[in-house]
């Protein structure tokens, strides 16, 4: 015989799983021979065959033996819980609708979370996509010099050095643009000029049309599957035209299917990029200007650090003239991966406003701290109840059960509870989702086969689960002394409260802890809202200029406005008060004459001031009375001044660099510091220009502000006048506060999800509390009625059964409050301007949370506290 | 007497035969041999484990040997009561036989 053959590890595993116990697994060995027998008669693969065969025979009598004989058993498990149910309706409910809240609520926090973190995994080869993101030393925004954006030289040289690099797109955005549609006009967003490469980086797919058509006329475009809807509802707009800011036509060739909602830019209308050199006679190949936003699909393998690093190199290699020059500019690149874009990314220049990756942290915890809130309540309720069971199973030890078979037993009735609340929450989530996604402003709807991807997940969770809840009652209940039980009966005192009530502590200090942060983040909110942002937002109302004629007959404008009595002032500027986030290199004499400082700034007209009620620490506004403000004059606020170092009093002037030259002005006065950014941030140096009306920097604002009256009316005037001068733009405002409100949008969204689950968990928690209640009152009545006859009195009572439920929470209180301030005070860290943590807030939340659970307890105690002794003791 | 199915009692024959020899798998080549027909491995395990327990076989553990890839084997034997029952049979089989030629129905 030759060297005998072996059937596969597998399989002989498998077989000596199920194979009946009574055959000792000695059988194997003759499987393995006839194994051999075959394998030398007819080969290897006819013996696994035969091997595999007799694995599939002996199903039948597994499923038999392993299976449907416990069947008789788990009947009667299902049974005793059934009746347990009925029995112990109160906590069985308490049990039910914790978990139902528990689980929902983690349902709802992880498809919010599961959608945060899927940004931009729709892409096939998003793994290997990268962004370029780059540090230019000529561009400072927002205190860092690192942009979303990218030089457009930059991608053209991309594919042609590194063979690592297997395609590079790159495109432009127009966020505010004209379009014509039959002669109407509209203003859009998501207007992008694409590279060839673009659909070879990203997955988007056309729904008609092909995507080469914008390549081979660069008078194509093609546009999203809404705007279609939106513009050419029930018809096909294939072929008809589009007309962009009233000087170009473009044909539509296609229709791009919708760009999924996690998707961190989002597309309306795409065209090919030669249209920037067309239509805006942009030079597509320079390293001046930055602009583009470029992304690569790299090879497996590729090394980022390495290739960052080759490709910073890059602009010394094309275009640093000399040794200035590389100091002055120092470019180099990063990459990022586009999945991290959302969560972790904040440069300037960023399509859309990024997501937190905190906020994903914060979340995770709450859904955490809401389902181990509810397992705790079973916990505690499913190991008070067995005090009443101890009869059960003290008679199913003396019968003969093992340990095992009651542990078995305890985690099957957990199983239930869990399952049936897990489905019903699976059901509660799905009808609450519509509204959950339309508070957040997400479109987290979930299909079928989409849930059935997480199914594995939902398997964990329950298992997870059961095993929380279940597996401290299931050691806890089969641990009983069948001998002692049965004599003398199990008091629920029986020194397991130890446990029980550190697990109480726990529950509140997870929910007072949450009760605090919302308290916090909402007084934060709250300042931030209410702080003095130093400037005038009442009845003003702002209207951007895109006509540019119109902006050569801008004084003929506001003299027309300024004629009605309803409007007080009206004023021109290049940004608003509530977001001066340009900047611009500004220079001083006696600095050196090649460097630059930058610095935010705002180009107004002499009204500017009085409008928006700035405050003048030192000097005068830009007036009339004195013409050279006309040629250029500047006034700085109090941070720019300490930046400089100057005194306020002083005089100074500036150079302002302007179509190669500087413009020389003198600095008239200084402001008091406003908030001309988000309120999270510090004030920054700021400087105004009154050089309005200069060709570089035309003004993008008109800001009016109105009397008291009917807003609508004055809106009637204004857009009327508006239409007037320039008929071919349609008239769009905003009111200055709205503006302002917006900004914190976010915030306030994810605020008031965080108060709907810090709500559900302190109200899990107090079922909880309110379900032990019912418990130690129930287990007290004899022991009230004795006392009520020994001359008790029903506050007295009443004390000593709340007594240790306060002692409960104060404790809670103890731990929770410093690990609340710590947490806190980490998460206010993040803000420039902050609330002070004082200790009223504290106590609120400690006296919050007191009340709550003694309001709970209150009824049971009342109840139990007033009852007529004779009541409770005749039943004997 | 005790009566014996016919399976039961090529079984016995067939572990007789084989002497220390007679474990499942040969015990299962033989029987082929002798009716022609191949009996599955599950069928023969519970036979002869019903046979253990009747008493008319015993069974014991081989040492491990190198073709089993060292697994043991469970060797079969029979007892004494096997060898009475077998004898009574081959006793009632010859006098039924007896006197009976070649079968033949007459028409």
């Amino acid at each position: 015989m030759n060297k005998p053959k072996k059937p596969p590890k597998f399989a002989e595993y498998l077989l000596r799983w199920i194979l009946p116990d009574y055959t000792d697994k000695d059988s194997l060995g003759d499987y393995e021979e006839v194994f051999n027998t075959i394998a030398d008669q007819r080969g290897y693969k006819s013996a696994l065959l035969w091997y595999l065969r007799q694995i599939l025979k002996t199903i039948p009598d597994v499923t038999h033996e392993k299976l449907i004989s416990k069947i008789s058993m788990i009947k009667n498990y299902l049974q005793i819980a059934i009746r347990s149910f009925n029995r112990h309706k109160i906590y069985s409910s308490i049990n039910i609708f914790g978990l139902i809240m528990g689980i929902t609520s983690f349902i709802l926090l992880s498809l919010y979370i599961r959608f945060e973190l899927d940004y931009d995994k729709f892409h096939a080869r998003s793994e290997n996509i990268y962004r370029i993101a780059t540090e230019d030393q000529a561009y400072l925004y927002r205190n860092s010099y690192k942009m979303a954006q990218t030089h457009p030289a930059l991608t053209l040289k991309l594919k042609q050095e590194f063979p690592e690099i297997i395609s590079a797109a790159r495109f432009w955005i127009n966020d505010d643009i004209r379009v014509s549609i039959n002669g109407d006009s509209f203003y859009e967003k998501d207007f992008l000029y694409i590279n060839r490469d673009f659909f070879e980086v990203f997955s988007f797919d056309m729904a008609t049309g092909s995507k080469e058509s914008i390549f081979i006329d660069p008078s194509s475009i093609i546009i999203s599957e809404s705007i279609a809807e939106k513009y050419f509802p029930g018809k096909n707009p294939v072929g008809l035209i589009i007309n962009f800011e009233g000087t170009k036509d473009f044909h539509i060739t296609g229709i791009l299917k919708n760009v999924p909602q996690n998707s961190h830019f989002n597309i309306d209308f795409l065209v090919s990029e030669e249209n920037q050199r067309i239509i805006f006679d942009r030079d597509i190949e320079t390293w001046r200007a930055i602009g583009c936003y470029a992304y690569i699909h790299l090879d497996n393998n590729t090394i980022l650090d390495e290739l960052e690093e080759r490709i910073s190199e890059l602009p010394g290699k094309y275009f640093y003239e000399d040794d200035t020059q590389r100091k002055r500019r120092n470019i180099s690149y990063s990459l990022q991966p586009i999945t991290s874009i959302h969560l972790r990314s904040d440069l300037n220049f960023e399509i859309e406003n990024n997501g937190d990756i905190r906020m994903i942290y914060i979340f995770s915890t709450i859904s955490i701290l809401i389902l181990a809130i509810a397992c705790i309540n079973y916990v505690n309720l499913a190991t008070a109840i067995s005090s009443v069971r101890g009869k059960e199973v003290g008679i199913r030890k003396v019968v003969g059960a093992t340990r095992n078979q009651l542990i078995k037993q305890i985690l099957f009735e957990t199983s239930i509870y869990v399952v049936i609340s897990f489905l019903l929450s699976a059901v509660i989530a799905k009808l609450i989702l519509p509204y959950y996604s339309s508070i957040l402003e997400k479109d987290i709807m979930i299909s079928f086969n989409e849930s059935l991807v997480l199914l594995p997940g939902m398997i964990i969770l329950i298992v997870v689960l059961i095993l929380l809840a279940g597996s401290y009652p299931a050691i806890f209940i089969s641990s009983f002394n069948p001998g002692i039980i049965l004599k003398k009966g199990l008091s629920w005192n029986s020194g397991r409260s130890v446990l029980r009530s550190s697990l109480v502590i726990i529950q509140f200090t997870c929910s007072i802890i949450l009760v605090l942060s919302v308290l916090v983040i909402g007084y934060q909110m709250e300042y931030l809202n209410n702080k003095d942002t130093g400037y005038i937002r009442d009845r003003i109302i702002t209207v951007g200029i895109r006509d540019e004629t119109l902006i050569d007959r801008i004084s003929v404008l506001k003299d027309e406005l300024s004629e009605d009595h309803r409007i007080v002032s009206v004023s021109a500027s290049t940004r608003l008060p509530c977001n001066i986030d340009w900047q611009y290199r500004i220079h001083y004499p006696g600095m050196p004459d090649d460097l630059f400082m930058s610095m935010n700034f705002c180009i107004v007209d002499n009204d500017f001031i009085d409008l928006y009620g700035l405050e003048l620490v030192e000097g005068r506004k830009f007036s009339d009375d004195h013409p050279s403000d006309k040629q250029g004059a500047f006034i700085l606020n109090e941070s720019a001044m300490k930046a400089l170092n100057w005194d306020p009093k002083g005089e100074y002037e500036f150079d302002f660099y302007l179509d190669g030259e500087f413009k020389t002005g003198k600095i008239v006065g200084v402001l008091k510091d406003f908030h001309f950014l988000s309120m999270y941030e510090q004030i920054q140096p700021l400087y105004l220009y009154s050089g309005i009306g200069l060709e570089s920097f035309t003004p993008r604002f008109i800001s009016i502000k109105i009397s008291d009256g009917p807003i609508d009316e004055i809106l009637d005037l204004i857009s009327a006048k508006f239409l007037d001068l320039s008929p071919d733009y349609p008239f769009e405002y905003s009111i200055i506060d709205d503006a302002y409100q917006s900004a914190y949008r976010t915030d306030k969204q994810l605020g008031a999800i965080l108060r709907i689950f810090t709500i559900i968990s302190v109200v899990i928690a107090g079922m909880g509390l309110l379900g032990l209640a019912i418990f130690t009152t129930e287990q007290k009545f004899k022991e009230i009625g004795i006392r009520k006859i020994l001359g008790a009195s029903a506050g007295k009572i009443m004390l000593l059964l709340a007594g240790e439920f306060t002692i409960w929470i104060l404790i809670s209180n103890i731990i929770a409050l410093p690990a609340g301030y710590y947490l806190m005070n980490k998460w206010l860290g993040n803000f420039a301007y902050k609330i002070e943590l004082n200790m009223l807030i504290f106590i609120s939340a400690a006296i919050m949370i007191l009340t709550v659970a003694l309001v709970t307890i209150s009824f049971q105690t009342l109840k139990a506290s007033t009852a007529n002794p004779l009541d409770t003791l005749s039943s004997e | 007497m005790k009566i014996l199915s016919r399976s039961e009692e090529l079984l016995l024959l067939t572990v007789y035969r084989l002497k220390s020899e007679a474990y499942t798998f040969n015990i299962r080549g033989n029987l082929k041999e002798i009716t022609g027909k191949a009996s599955g491995y599950g069928a023969l395990y519970v036979l002869l484990e019903r046979l253990v327990e009747k008493g008319y076989l015993k069974a014991y553990m081989s040492d491990p040997t190198p073709e089993r890839g060292g697994k043991r084997k469970r060797i079969y034997t029979i007892t004494t009561e096997a060898v009475e029952v077998l004898n009574d049979i081959r006793k009632v089989e010859r006098l039924a036989w007896d006197g009976i030629g070649e079968l033949k129905i007459d028409k």
